[in-house]
């Protein structure tokens, strides 16, 4: 008996918590900086208001901090590209089409794929281990 | 604080939500204890407002922790919420995300997040 194939990815996040709703943004965004710094590869699949996460409109238009007028912090989407960037190989982020489409979220920061929901058995069957956060 | 700490564990138990008073988080105590009694190897991480259960330290953790389950607590969420490293029980550990990540590649790990 053939040994199975090695699946693509090592890691798939499934990400549907709203952002700005808990913690669970900024614990995901650690987690995927964290396994990409180990070697490893990494895929996120955002639903919901998790679309909206990587908006190319909010790339830049963070409001100031009140508390620190000179400090300067990236919005979640420049974070993404920024990751996007640094990991070409090795980092995906694809968004569901049917959640984008339902909030006119469909121009996203460069790197950022929208894709049918027919394609996310897909992306379970390829990656070795899947860990869904949040709730729609 | 430390412990044993299984290098690939079989079942990797991720809790968020608050453990103590009204919240919803301490349902992975019992599941973490069975599965430990059942032999299986057991890592439960305390996430975001879980970390609550480490200052707390109600009388389900204590029981997680006397069952040899492994249990580590999130550094930076609870230097979000301004809990200090000393307050964590002894017997669970204090770790970094690149811990937790470790603990997500691990082969043939089973996530359960909550």
């Amino acid at each position: 008996m053939a040994a199975p194939a090695k699946t693509r990815w090592d890691l798939l996040i499934t990400l549907t918590a709203a952002p700005f709703g808990s913690d669970t943004t900024t614990t995901a965004l650690r987690l995927l900086e964290a396994v990409l710094r180990r070697g490893a590869r990494a895929q996120v699949w955002a639903c919901g208001f998790a679309t909206t996460l990587t908006l190319r409109a909010l790339e830049k238009g963070k409001p100031p901090d009140l508390l620190d007028l000179r400090a300067s912090h990236p919005a979640p989407a420049a974070l993404i590209g920024s990751l996007l960037s640094a990991y070409p190989e090795t980092f995906a982020w694809q968004v569901c089409r049917f959640c984008a489409d339902d909030r006119g979220a469909l121009d996203h920061v460069d790197g950022v794929d929208v894709r049918s929901f027919s394609r996310f058995a897909g992306l379970l069957g390829s990656s070795g281990t899947t860990v869904y956060l949040g709730g729609a | 604080v430390g412990g044993t700490e299984p290098k690939a564990p079989t079942h990797l138990l991720v809790e968020t939500a608050d453990w103590g008073g009204d919240g919803k988080g301490g349902g992975f105590a019992l599941a973490a204890r069975v599965l430990a009694g059942a032999g299986h190897r057991v890592v439960l991480v305390l996430i975001q407002d879980a970390v609550s259960a480490s200052t707390a330290a109600p009388a389900s953790l204590r029981d997680v922790l006397g069952s040899g389950v492994t249990v580590l607590v999130d550094e930076f969420s609870l230097r979000q919420r301004a809990v200090a490293v000393s307050e964590v029980p002894a017997g669970a550990e204090v770790v970094g995300a690149d811990r937790i990540a470790e603990l997500l590649l691990a082969d043939g790990v089973k996530v359960v997040w909550h």
